[in-house]
C-alpha cells in the first residue's frame, strides 16, 4: 500500500466505540479541507465503522491498517465543501 | 447525507438513557439533526438530582416520591440489585474511559442535540419546570417532536 502521510494524528487507543469516531469527528471539524488525519485506535472493528461514518459525514475514507492485534490505525481525508444540514 | 433524527425517550432506565444519547452524540457528530424527546418516565432523565416537592396534589407528591429523577438516580432496566447494578456499571464506564450518563448528557448539549421536555407529562405529573436541568431547549406537547420531523427522518424509541 502506498504510504499515506497524515496532517494530524489523533491517538484513541483504549477507547471503546462510538469514542474514537466522536473524537474523529470534533477533530475533522477543527481541519481544513482536503486534510489529512490518521487515527489510531484499538477498536478492531474501525475498519467498518470509520467508512460508515465517513459515507454519513461525507469525509474520505482513505486505509487501514492493522498494526496489532490490539492496534490498529485509519486515514481520513477531511471533506472539502461544507455540506449543507 | 444529513437527516432529521427523532428520538423518543420514554424509559428512565440507566442502560436505556445512556444508550439514547450515545446514539444522539454519535448522530449529531455524522452531520445530522437530532433530537430527544422526553417524555413519562424518560423525564427523569433531564430531572436535577434533587428534585423539590412543591405545589403538588397528594397524588403529585405520592409519584414523585416514589419516582425520584436525576442523572445520577436512575435503576437499571435488568439487574438493578437494589441500586448495585447502576453503581457497578458506572464503575466500568470509569474504567473503560467511558462517560456515565451525565457525562453524555453533557456531550449532547455540547454537540447541539435539542432536548425537547413533554408539557402533556410535566403538566399530568406534576413536574415543575425547576424540577428540570435548566438547559431545555424547548418544553413542548407531542406536537413539537412531530413538527421537528415533519419532513420525515429516522425515529428511535427507547
Amino acid at each position: 500500500m502506498e504510504k499515506i502521510k497524515p496532517d494530524e494524528v489523533l491517538d484513541c487507543l483504549g477507547l471503546f466505540c462510538p469514542i474514537p469516531i466522536l473524537k474523529t469527528a470534533a477533530k475533522l471539524k477543527e481541519m481544513k479541507g482536503g486534510k489529512v488525519l490518521e487515527v489510531l485506535t484499538s477498536d478492531s472493528e474501525v475498519e467498518i465503522n470509520m467508512p460508515a461514518f465517513c459515507q454519513s459525514s461525507g469525509d474520505e475514507f482513505l486505509g487501514f491498517e492493522s498494526l496489532s492485534s490490539e492496534k490498529y490505525r485509519v486515514w481520513v481525508r477531511r471533506r472539502t465543501r461544507e455540506k449543507l444540514t | 447525507m444529513a437527516q432529521k433524527v427523532g428520538i423518543l425517550m420514554m424509559s428512565d432506565a440507566l442502560d436505556k438513557a445512556v444508550a439514547a444519547c450515545c446514539m444522539a452524540v454519535t448522530a449529531r457528530s455524522m452531520g445530522h439533526e437530532v433530537c430527544i424527546y422526553f417524555t413519562w418516565w424518560g423525564l427523569n432523565v433531564i430531572k436535577k438530582n434533587g428534585p423539590p416537592l412543591k405545589k403538588k396534589t397528594l397524588l403529585q407528591k405520592m409519584l414523585a416520591f416514589m419516582n425520584r429523577g436525576g442523572a445520577r438516580n436512575l435503576p437499571l432496566s435488568k439487574m438493578h440489585m437494589l441500586g448495585m447494578g447502576p453503581f457497578m456499571m458506572n464503575m466500568m464506564f470509569k474504567e473503560s474511559s467511558m462517560p456515565d450518563l451525565p457525562g453524555w448528557i453533557k456531550l449532547c448539549r455540547e454537540t447541539g442535540v435539542k432536548f425537547i421536555a413533554c408539557t402533556t407529562c410535566t403538566g399530568a405529573m406534576g413536574v415543575s419546570k425547576e424540577e428540570l436541568i435548566s438547559d431545555i431547549d424547548i418544553y413542548g406537547s407531542p406536537v413539537v417532536f412531530l413538527n421537528e420531523l415533519r419532513d420525515g427522518g429516522i425515529v428511535m424509541t427507547f
